[in-house]
């Protein structure tokens, strides 16, 4: 690299006195302006190898100054207001005479202007670009340019005050100039060209009279410039401009008219525009687009028509414009968007801008009527006036598969269908901020296609929550911004689902600097991807003197807390109910626990097998209170007399040593049936119920009748209903009642009694066997009374 | 406990009825096995057997005790430490942002507040279903729970937590009192083992266990007042450190004491100078958590129950119904209904102590950073004077609760004329003295009501009855406290003082009608609804089953008389001892 330009401007320098340095052999471009220079005092060559000079704005700078200065090779040297007099200056300097720019040099009477073309002419017999501005001219007359050297490019008359150019006849003489410019003059109007005394410039081509008065172009008013290619009229306050002023200008290619007081556009007045490229009409009071007023403009490529009041189009307004590339409808007054109007131009057209216009849609049924712009790639359709688009209707942008960039913001559009952009495949930018009312719920999917998409503006959306299902898609997303949006909280998963993410705005976003966004900030401060704009200065929400960058995050913590929560809970409730479950239900285990393991015992099925060899015929489960019973009456009626049970007492043939439950468990096994001798106090008996339970278990569960009931008193069912273990059983079964003393014949019945009880005994247990032959009545002379000693519960 | 009753030296010669067949011949063998020890002394083992008893008795009531106070250290800690971490708003913002934990908090106090209101209808039914001990423990694992959703704080876990709290308060507070009085009586039984009464189970007589329930109750309020001082440990050792010094947290805070309104106006919104560490919040209350999981296992491992099996089943089987409306038909009773003004001002003290003491004049003088020294003046003062009470031993029953409310009295006074200004370290010694007294009032008010009602109702079909009815009013009495933190310090002194005087004066009333002897209107305990008949013969089930076939609890003394061997059932009851607690 090498030092070409240095500008040193607004510094203070007095004088450029060097010693013995040189400036850089590349250095061509030195810019000295606005310094306190009041002589150069510097070398011959300091200054030698210098091709743009600017020492404009030093006052005290004098001609002299240059004397012994080589500016030979300087081909461009600025001046303006300093104190260097034209005549001094080409007298002791080498510099050339047209390589000087005489703007500002006080040159404001056409006699110092006739002096300097006097100078002028004595080195140069042409000269290329003669600078004229800021020189306070106020008029000239016709013939003080006439003794200057021969123009051959430009000749630049801008900001003086200038009120006629008078169809530039100071120009004799200088036939071959190219370009005249007269901006920042005090120009009121154009006047009309034509007659036999007027000059004709055939070579110029470009002619600029921007930023004057001009309130009128008449007709042929550029008669004299047949060639011209650039016309530049802008910023004036043209208001009449005449059918036929641009009348012959078949070679122009650019026409500058934008901010102007245009009010009609005639199909005449861009008649002989052929070659027309561009046409800017921009900021000018149009309102009507008449059938025609473009018909010839064949190769216009660009139209502005940006910032006038149209309201629409006739039917063939923009007929003609076959080539058209851009075309800019800004800033007017359309309220609609009629395909019709496009068609001339459908397959060129590229730039479509229809911001800040009254376009509005309050019904979704209508087709997209950009249908067959498939070349477009720009479209404006933001700051719709003044309620926005309010709806997007359904496959509104159907069509545009070109279209690379959308604006949309501040449409304020109520609802934002999931397919709305589902056409816009090759989208690289997107701006929708603003574009919503209140908050927006963007729908899942939204951005589903818009894999192409760089760039994304969803500023001030009022977006709730920034979701993968909602911007999870935008795969190639680099920019984007989110500011102004409402959620308090960002997935970083998210924001890690957009690979290609470079730039993120994050600012004016309500974030709280609380756990739930713990992760996000984390990763703010450590990724090495994505570029956060003003991370270190976004606010916590409940005080704006906490950053967000560094709230604390050593209190967040959740997950570990979550999980000793869940197992001491857990643990604590076992911990509790286990050992009140074990007191309350300690025995109802037990019994579990027994039948469980005779169950499954090996004891067991040996005791199946041997059913018939059975160690006792019968166990007989009895409270110690109706034992006298037992000994008196049952022992001796069925391990005597006659008969050979052999009865299990738990007294006499208990193991001893052994655990109650085990015996009663044993016993009850052991034996091919259970006796049961009921009465009051036995059902109050713990350990009878258990061996009911035990016995009614082999009934119920392995289908052996194993037990016997024998009521020792009547005992009423309401009665029985608070033992409700026995109750269960006895719904279940029959059973024997012992004849009290309330039977007719005692005696008799109890021989009964005893008979059905033998022969229930050496019945197998087989659960299938009749149940029913017990009831029979215990007293035989009175058939009438059987309830009342031997019935069946069903 | 063990089925196995002490008996009676066999009498023999009255039932002969069982003699008939083998069960004399087992009689035999027993007298042959039992024969050859020739130096076996008698009397000796049993009073070795019943000094063991009366061990553990002993062991019973410091395990109680122990256990309550390792529950409400732990509970009390915790409360403190959370209720100040929630109260900084940063704290809040940052870890909640927009859970609004203020409010969580608020409805958790509601729910331990609120809850024990209908504590009165389910409290006795729940002890004599569950039986005493097992109603401690099962409180004692509710708090433990309440200390493990601590870690996950959620509206889901926190409030259904308190609100179990709120369920357990009563019933934790009336088994513990009911099982302190009974473990006097207890001992007694065990002390006295000879006396007639004693070995019949018939009712004590009048006044004999009086000594031992002053003492165990002073020796009870001595170590639950500890729970005060341990409860201050995680505020000293772990919130300390991070909390803001007066400059900061009283800067807003014009005037304390008797001329405010609330707890502290104006106390800054923000206490923590930073956000403690998650893992140390963890830390401490996985400490928190262990020494409630210890206080569960002292409950269920230390405590042996209150009743024997045979007592407890007696107790349930008066019918629900009637387990239902004997606690309201007990208000009946001119001496609780003249004591309730006392049950409720204890409430209110001790509420008051922690909060409007140690906060509306303590905190907003000193500064938060001083409270922990306040509430451990409170509670060793309350520990320490807690022994005071023993002097009942010696002196008339009215002297430690009317004492204590002199105290009181004198205190109020003082706090109503006192208003002093914030952010003046100067005063902590004053504060401190404050602390201290008030601890003492709230010993001897604490330990003389217990020990009061242990002494008027000697009846242990009754003891849950009482203090459930006590413990109700009490926590009436905090839900009341909960209601007025928004009223002016002054009306909450008024309220104070006005109670503390009708409960003085009520108190009175009911000592001068008892001292007439005017009887009081106790309800009738039912019997037992099991029928049961008195029957001789079960002996042989003796033999072979320690548990025995007696129906209904109260016969089996009766059934027991007749064991002929009381070395055989005094050995088996001991060796059961260890297997059936």
């Amino acid at each position: 690299m090498s030092l070409i330009n240095l500008d040193l401007c607004f510094n203070n320098f007095t004088n450029l006195s060097h010693s013995n340095a040189s400036l850089p052999a590349s250095l061509t471009m030195l810019y000295l302006c606005r310094n306190n220079l009041s002589t150069l005092a510097c070398g011959w060559s300091f200054l030698r190898l210098i091709e743009l000079l600017d020492l404009s704005y030093n006052p005290h700078l004098p001609s002299k100054a240059f004397q012994g200065v080589d500016l030979r090779q300087t081909r461009y040297l600025r001046l303006r207001s300093t104190n260097v007099s034209v005549s001094v200056l080409l007298n002791v300097s080498n510099v050339k005479a047209g390589h000087v720019d005489f703007s500002g040099m006080g040159l404001k009477s056409n006699k110092r202007l006739t002096e300097l073309c006097t100078l002028l002419r004595m080195r140069v017999h042409w000269i290329k670009n003669l600078r004229l501005g800021s020189n306070g001219i106020k008029n000239l007359k016709s013939n003080t340019l006439s003794n200057c050297p021969k123009i051959t490019q430009s000749l630049d008359l801008s900001r003086n005050q200038l009120k006629s150019i008078t169809c530039l006849n100071f120009l004799s003489g200088h036939k071959h100039i190219q370009s005249f410019s007269a901006e920042h003059n005090h120009l009121t109007s154009l006047p009309s060209c034509t007659g036999k005394n007027m000059l004709s410039f055939k070579n110029v081509t470009e002619l600029s009279v921007r930023y004057n008065r001009i309130l009128s172009v008449n007709s042929h008013a550029f008669n004299i410039t047949p060639n011209i290619k650039t016309l530049k009229l802008n910023i004036n306050t043209i208001a009449f401009l005449h059918r036929e002023a641009l009348k012959g200008l078949k070679k122009l290619e650019t026409l500058r008219l934008d901010n102007n007081l245009l009010t009609d556009l005639f199909n005449v007045t861009f008649e002989d525009l052929h070659n027309l490229k561009t046409l800017n009409l921009r900021n000018n009071h149009i309102s009507v687009i008449f059938n025609g007023t473009f018909q010839n403009l064949g190769n216009l490529t660009t139209l502005d028509l940006g910032g006038n009041k149209i309201t629409h189009f006739e039917a063939s307004g923009l007929d003609g414009l076959k080539g058209l590339v851009k075309l800019y409808l800004d800033g007017n007054n359309l309220k609609q968007i009629n395909s019709a109007r496009y068609h001339v131009f459908q397959d060129t057209l590229k730039v479509l801008d229809l911001q800040k216009n009254q376009i509005r849609f309050l019904t979704e049924d209508r087709e997209s009527p950009f249908m067959n712009l498939s070349k477009l790639s720009d479209l404006k359709l933001d700051w719709q006036m003044p309620y926005g688009i309010t709806l997007l209707p359904r496959a509104f942008f159907h069509g545009l598969y070109s279209l690379k960039s959308l604006y949309l913001s501040n449409n304020r559009i109520s609802h934002l269908a999931p397919d709305a952009f589902d056409h816009l495949t090759d989208l690289r930018f997107l701006t929708l901020d603003s574009s919503c009312v209140g908050v927006a719920q963007l729908q899942p999917g939204v951005f589903k296609n818009l894999r192409k998409l760089k760039t994304l503006i969803v500023e001030n959306m009022g977006i709730q929550n920034f979701s993968k299902a909602v911007f999870g898609n935008l795969t190639e997303l680099e920019i984007l911004q989110l500011n102004s949006n409402v959620m308090r909280s960002i997935d970083v998963d998210a924001l890690e689902a957009l690979p290609k993410l470079q730039y993120l705005d994050l600012r004016k976003i309500p974030l709280s600097c609380t756990c739930e966004n713990s992760i996000l900030q984390n990763w703010t401060l450590n990724n090495k991807r994505v570029q956060l704009v003003y991370l270190y200065s976004l606010p916590c929400q409940y005080d704006k003197k906490f950053k967000f960058y560094n709230f604390d995050t050593k209190v967040c913590y959740i997950d570990l807390g979550q999980y000793l929560f869940f197992s001491t809970a857990a643990a604590i409730f076992l911990f509790t109910v286990i050992p009140l479950l074990y007191v309350k239900l300690y025995w109802k285990m037990k019994y579990g626990y027994y039948v469980f393991r005779s169950w499954f015992s090996e004891q067991w099925r040996r005791l199946r097998e041997e059913e018939e060899n059975c160690k006792y015929d019968a166990f007989v489960s009895y409270n110690s209170s109706d034992e006298h019973w037992v000994l008196n009456q049952l022992l001796p009626n069925l391990e005597g007399n006659g008969s050979s049970f052999r009865l299990c007492l738990h007294h006499r043939d208990f193991e001893l040593g052994r655990d109650i439950v085990s015996n009663i468990v044993s016993a009850v096994y052991g034996s091919r049936k259970t006796i049961c001798v009921v009465s009051r106090n036995f059902l109050q008996s713990e350990w009878c119920s258990l061996e009911i339970q035990l016995a009614s278990y082999r009934l119920f569960d392995e289908h052996r009748d194993v037990l016997l009931l024998v009521f020792l008193e009547q005992i009423p069912e309401r009665q029985l209903s608070s033992y409700h273990r026995m109750r269960k059983v006895m719904l279940k079964k029959t059973y024997l009642q012992w004849p009290g003393s309330d039977c007719t014949d005692p005696v008799q019945a109890q021989d009964l009694f005893w008979n059905k009880l033998r022969r229930a005994l050496r019945k197998g247990s087989i659960a299938d066997e009749e149940k029913t032959d017990k009831n029979e009545g215990c007293c035989s002379n009175d058939a009438s009374d059987t309830s009342l000693c031997f019935f069946v519960q069903e | 406990m063990e089925p196995e009753q002490p008996a009676a030296p066999p009498s023999g010669s009255t039932n002969n009825l069982m003699n008939v067949g083998h069960e004399g011949n087992i009689q035999g063998q027993m007298e042959e096995f039992l024969g050859p020890q020739a130096e076996y002394d008698e009397e000796e083992e049993e009073r070795k057997y019943y000094r063991r008893k009366r061990l553990g008795v002993i062991k019973n009531v410091i395990a109680a005790s122990v256990g309550g106070m390792i529950v409400y250290s732990v509970y009390m800690g915790l409360l403190q430490m959370q209720l100040i971490l929630h109260y900084d708003v940063t704290y809040r913002e940052v870890k909640y942002s927009n859970l609004g934990l203020e409010d969580i908090d608020e409805k958790m106090l509601m729910g331990i507040n609120v809850t024990p209101i209908i504590g009165l209808l389910y409290t006795p039914v729940l002890i004599r279903f569950l039986g005493t001990k097992w109603m401690m423990f099962l409180a004692s694992g509710i708090y433990a729970l309440f200390v493990s959703t601590n870690y996950w704080e959620r509206y889901y876990t926190l409030v259904p937590s308190a609100v179990a709290i709120g369920v357990a308060i009563v019933p934790l507070w009336a088994s513990l009192g009911n099982y302190i009085t009974r473990m006097a009586q207890q001992y007694y039984e065990y002390a006295n083992y000879k006396e007639e009464h004693v070995q019949e189970q018939k009712k004590l007589p009048k006044g004999a266990c009086h000594s031992y329930i002053i003492v165990f109750q002073s020796v009870f309020y001595i170590i639950f007042h500890l729970s005060f001082v341990f409860a201050e440990f995680p505020m000293r050792l772990f919130l300390h450190s991070y909390l803001h010094d007066y400059n900061h947290t009283l800067s807003r805070v014009s005037l304390c004491g008797a001329g405010i309104r609330g707890l502290i106006p104006g106390f800054n919104t923000t206490v923590l100078t930073k956000l403690p560490q998650s893992m140390l919040l963890i830390q401490v209350e996985s400490v928190l958590m262990s020494f409630a999981f210890l206080a569960m296992i002292i409950f269920l491992v230390l405590c042996g129950a209150a009743y024997r099996p045979t007592e407890e089943i007696d107790l349930r089987s008066i019918g629900w119904g009637n387990i239902f409306q004997l606690p309201f038909k007990h208000l009946r009773d001119y001496r609780l209904r003249l004591l309730c003004p006392f049950f409720i001002y204890s409430g209110f003290e001790v509420l008051f102590a922690i909060s409007g003491l140690s906060l509306s004049y303590g905190v907003c003088v000193l500064g938060l950073k001083q409270l922990w020294l306040l509430v451990l003046a409170y509670g060793l003062s309350c520990s320490l004077f807690s022994s005071l009470s023993l002097s009942l031993l010696r002196l008339p029953r009215w002297v430690s609760l009317l004492g204590g409310a002199a105290v009181h009295f004198v205190l109020l006074v003082v706090l109503l004329a006192w208003s002093p200004l914030p952010r003046n370290p100067n005063l902590l010694a004053p504060l401190l003295v404050l602390s201290v007294l008030w601890g003492l009032g709230t010993a001897l008010n604490k330990t003389g009501l217990s020990t009061l009602l242990g002494m008027l109702y000697e009846d242990k079909e009754r003891l849950d009855f009482v203090y459930t009815i006590y413990h109700w009013w009490q926590a009436i009495a905090i839900f009341i406290v909960y209601l007025w933190s928004k009223l002016p310090m002054r009306a909450k002194l008024s309220i104070l003082l006005a109670t503390l005087l009708l409960a003085c004066y009520c108190y009175w009333v009911m000592e001068r009608r008892l001292a007439r002897k005017v009887p009081p209107r106790v309800p009738r305990i039912p019997r037992p609804r099991h029928k049961v008949t008195r029957h001789t013969e079960r002996l042989k089930y003796n033999v072979y089953s320690p548990e025995g076939r007696c129906p209904g609890g109260s016969q089996w003394v009766t059934c027991s008389t007749n064991t002929t061997k009381v070395r055989s059932s005094v050995s088996s009851g001991a060796s059961h001892d260890t297997n059936a607690g």
